[in-house]
């Protein structure tokens, strides 16, 4: 086999640590794989033509970025002067450029899959200092390449179909923005949102930051466009439940949830809601601060608005009596028999956009918060000082309906926590809505005072620092560097025991009302459906991107994209931005008849599997099967789910399980050639 | 024990959850800061470190761990119980006690003297 190896500078990323002449000359004495001829030459040269049945590298060469198109066509220019039929490269990581070379080995002829990569950068220069060390380690890998590429053999991509239908999960801004991009570029979406209605939590929100437009004004448009697009299929009230398949050929179950009213006998008049006796419900659009009905409809611009049964709540499904709702529905659209009805459909794509929660702050009694009325968090806030909210916008204390003649705003409640009781991150958003919350009491109360305890104010994001300068400087809202120790209920107030950094003394207030910017996470369902996608999250539960950098909107599982706050903390632009850059990415998928797949894929050797099953269990993505086939006691490698991570092949016991591109062979030959 | 104080973010709540904090020379995220910058020996001349109760409620509110009132004791440690010339508590605790002492405080003295609690 005639083999030739290239060394690249990277510059001096390599060079000033590998010898990458000698290197370049060096590989061409055959020890391993039997080429006779050693001659020390200047580099690039060609040895005297080894036998056919002879490995040899009859050509080495260094060059100074062999990436760039002087070092592809080097490679190429001598694939076919020298007739080579393995290539190793020996540069930077295969994740930087194998594709690259590959891909010029392609355009000489070459199978791509014979060409090897020797990481002489990120695993030997950039980590050693002794060039001659170095040098000879660099030697070690390339040699181990060389080993390497000799049994490797062609591969062929296969290819699969694409279903031209995007599954978006979750209908927030996030879900609604990607739905409504891949609509509009002619694909079917299906949107499916677990509550009632589309919106989240920005439909809850008053004003948003830092324009201050109404979130409703800005939200509800896009609700109806979604629900009225010709392209979008929205299943609310409902959940995925199970999915499977692969990039272009997902499989999804759907759970639509008995609503108990007739979607499409409804007129949204609201009669049975009047009807309904049982009036004492915690709202949950409300967060608690006002009551509903059993049969309700979410929040006035709720999308679709169509009624819903809890039936938790309803006194007939509880005590089976009642039915005044049946009763006062004039188009008969209540329906107690109702049941949940499971769909399955093929989707091409799917996008997760199941968004957030505030954390609960049970665990920080010193607030007060489950003690005292008046001590609120952020989320309640934007509900009391909304005009669709419990009190019509009016800003009152909850506890006795007084205007509050002073409001304190603690920032970072369980934000920047590295214990046990709250999240280390930085949940992004409270500085801007906090600054937000401040201007919009002095909108409408100037007189009344209002204190801001923070650890530092975070602004970065266009016209962010000046929205917060405003509330300093237009509206006098008081800035305290410092954190509150204690809240106290006392006399109908509550008494403030804090630090103020900047004085370096103790600062004690009495207010009336107190705002805790509760860190966010992750809504309660990420990791179920993390683990639905193969998809995964981060420490803290955030989906992750498949690269924090170059692939921001891609989950490692191929065909899954993130947006919005299921990724990271993240306010509206940055959520909407993101959205519509997974929905571009999902339908760069979906504008395709067929993908390409990766060969590199597990496959079991018919003769040898024994069908214990082993790797059934061990593999991540679900890709092995043992029933089916011809032979049902052996297991079958779907290769369009198979990801080639190889735990099947290692689990192996009877050595049948082979992963292509990376054979027990090939990776004992490697070891061979750096071992002995 | 030192190298946790470059973990503190001065936020501040440790201070706002010391009862002794208005009577400190040093409130605890000062000797935090201190004891990141200067070492231990930094502090050791405080009133602070003796005024500390142990009550550990600083160390329950900090949200990145760090530990004021374990700093503290390292503090009065590194000087030996008894040659302390500033802690006027710790002379004759016993027999100065009185009701306006806050039993907390009255313990944590007898702790630290070294005195058997009668
Ligand atoms: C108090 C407060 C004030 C804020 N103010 C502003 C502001 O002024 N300006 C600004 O830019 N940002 C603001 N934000 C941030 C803003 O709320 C978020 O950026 C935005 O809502 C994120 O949208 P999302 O779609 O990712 O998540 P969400 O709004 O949480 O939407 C997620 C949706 O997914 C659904 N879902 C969850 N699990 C499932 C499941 N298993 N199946 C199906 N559906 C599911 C949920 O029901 C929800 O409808 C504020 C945040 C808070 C807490
Ligand atoms: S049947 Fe249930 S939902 Fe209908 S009115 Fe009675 S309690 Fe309300
Ligand atoms: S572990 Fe190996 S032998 Fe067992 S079922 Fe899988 S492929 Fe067959
Ligand atoms: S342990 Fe000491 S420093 Fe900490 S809160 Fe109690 S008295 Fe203050
Ligand atoms: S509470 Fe912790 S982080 Fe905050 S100032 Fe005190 S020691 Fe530092």
């Amino acid at each position: 086999m005639r083999i030739g190896v290239f060394v690249c500078h990277c510059g001096n990323n390599i060079k000033a640590t590998v010898d990458v002449a000698l290197l370049a000359e060096r590989v061409r004495e055959g020890f391993l794989w039997g080429a006779s001829s050693v001659s020390p030459s200047v580099s690039p040269s060609v040895s005297p033509s080894a036998s056919p049945s002879v490995t040899s590298v009859v050509f080495s060469a260094d060059y100074m970025y062999l990436c760039a198109e002087g070092g592809q066509k080097m490679i190429t220019d001598a694939i076919t002067e020298h007739g080579l039929e393995g290539v190793v490269v020996c540069a930077c990581s295969p994740r930087m450029h194998e594709a690259t070379f590959r891909k010029a080995a392609q355009r000489a002829g070459l199978n791509p899959y014979k060409l090897e990569i020797a990481n002489i950068r990120e695993q030997c220069s950039w980590v050693h200092a002794d060039k001659k060390a170095a040098t000879d380690k660099a030697l070690s890998l390339a040699k181990a390449a060389i080993a390497k590429v000799k049994l490797a053999k062609p591969l062929f991509p296969g290819e699969n179909t694409v279903e031209k239908r995007a599954l978006v999960i979750g209908g927030g801004i996030a879900g609604i923005q990607a739905a409504l991009d891949i609509a509009e570029a002619g694909f079917a979406v299906d949107l499916v949102e677990k509550t009632p209605s589309i919106g989240g939590k920005m439909a809850q929100l008053d004003k948003t930051f830092p324009t201050l437009d109404c979130s409703a004004c800005i939200l509800t448009p896009k609700m109806v466009e979604a629900a009225s697009h010709e392209n979008i299929t929205l299943h609310t009230y409902s959940e995925v439940e199970k999915v499977e398949g692969f990039v272009g050929s997902f499989t999804a179950v759907i759970r639509k949830k008995a609503r108990g009213v007739n979607i499409k006998k409804c007129t949204g008049c609201g009669d049975c809601l009047a009807a309904c006796p049982m009036k004492k419900i915690p709202n949950e659009f409300e967060s608690g601060m006002a009551n509903r009905t059993a049969i309700y409809i979410p929040f006035a611009q709720a999308v679709p608005n169509v009624p819903v049964i809890d039936r938790n709540h309803c006194a007939y499904f509880k005590n089976g009596k009642c039915k005044r709702c049946e009763g006062a529905c004039q188009p008969k659209a209540i329906d107690f028999s109702q049941e949940d009805e499971l769909i399955a459909e093929r989707y091409g794509v799917i996008v997760a956009a199941t968004g957030y929660e505030p954390i609960a702050l049970d665990a920080f009694g010193e607030y007060g918060y489950h003690d005292n009325k008046d001590v609120i968090t952020s989320l309640e806030f934007e509900r009391l000082t909304n005009a669709s909210g419990p009190t019509g916008g009016k800003l009152l204390r909850p506890s006795d309906g007084r205007v509050p003649k002073r409001v304190t705003f603690i920032q970072c409640v369980g934000s920047r926590d590295a214990t046990a009781r709250g999240k280390p991150y930085c949940s992004k958003v409270c500085c801007m809505y906090t600054a937000k919350h401040a201007i919009l009491i002095k909108e409408k109360h100037p007189e009344t005072d209002v204190e801001v305890f923070y650890i530092d104010v975070r602004t970065p994001g266009k016209s962010f620092e000046e929205f917060y300068r405003r509330a300093v400087e237009a509206y006098g809202v008081r800035y305290i560097k410092g954190q509150v120790g204690k809240v106290i209920g006392e006399n109908g107030s509550l008494r403030i025991q804090a630090m103020d950094m900047l004085e370096n003394g103790r600062y004690d207030s009495v207010t009336d009302l107190v705002v805790l910017a509760a860190a966010v996470e992750p809504s309660a369902d990420t990791k179920k459906i993390a683990r639905m996608l193969a998809a995964p999250a981060d420490v803290n539960g955030f989906l992750s991107e498949a690269h924090p950098k170059l692939r921001p909107v891609e989950s490692a599982t191929a065909g899954v994209f993130l947006c919005g706050m299921a990724n990271g903390p993240k306010d509206i632009p940055e959520t909407v931005a993101q959205a519509s850059a997974a929905a571009c990415k999902a339908i760069g998928i979906l504008m395709k008849d067929k993908l390409v797949t990766n060969p590199c894929t597990a496959k079991a050797d018919e003769d040898l599997c024994n069908g214990c099953g082993l790797c059934v269990g061990v593999c991540p993505y679900g890709a092995i099967s043992s029933e089916g086939g011809a032979f049902p006691r052996v297991v079958c490698v779907n290769s369009a789910l198979c990801q080639g991570c190889g735990g099947c092949a290692a689990a192996c016991p009877s050595g049948a399980m082979d992963l292509q591109g990376f054979s027990h062979r090939q990776i004992t030959a490697e070891v061979d050639a750096l071992c002995l | 024990m030192i190298s946790m104080t470059n973990k503190c973010m001065q936020c501040g709540r440790c201070s706002a959850a010391c009862p002794m904090a208005t009577e400190m020379d040093l409130p605890p995220h000062m000797w935090v800061y201190r004891i990141n910058n200067g070492g231990q020996s930094s502090v050791q001349q405080t009133e602070a470190i003796w005024q500390c109760l142990s009550c550990f409620c600083c160390e329950a509110r900090c949200p990145r761990g760090v530990k004021p009132a374990h700093l503290a004791e390292e503090a009065r440690g590194g000087q030996g119980k008894f040659t302390n010339d500033k802690g006027k508590l710790l002379e004759n605790i016993s027999a100065n006690a009185n009701d306006k002492i806050p039993r907390q405080l009255l313990v944590a003295a007898l702790r630290k003297a070294g005195e058997p609690c009668a």
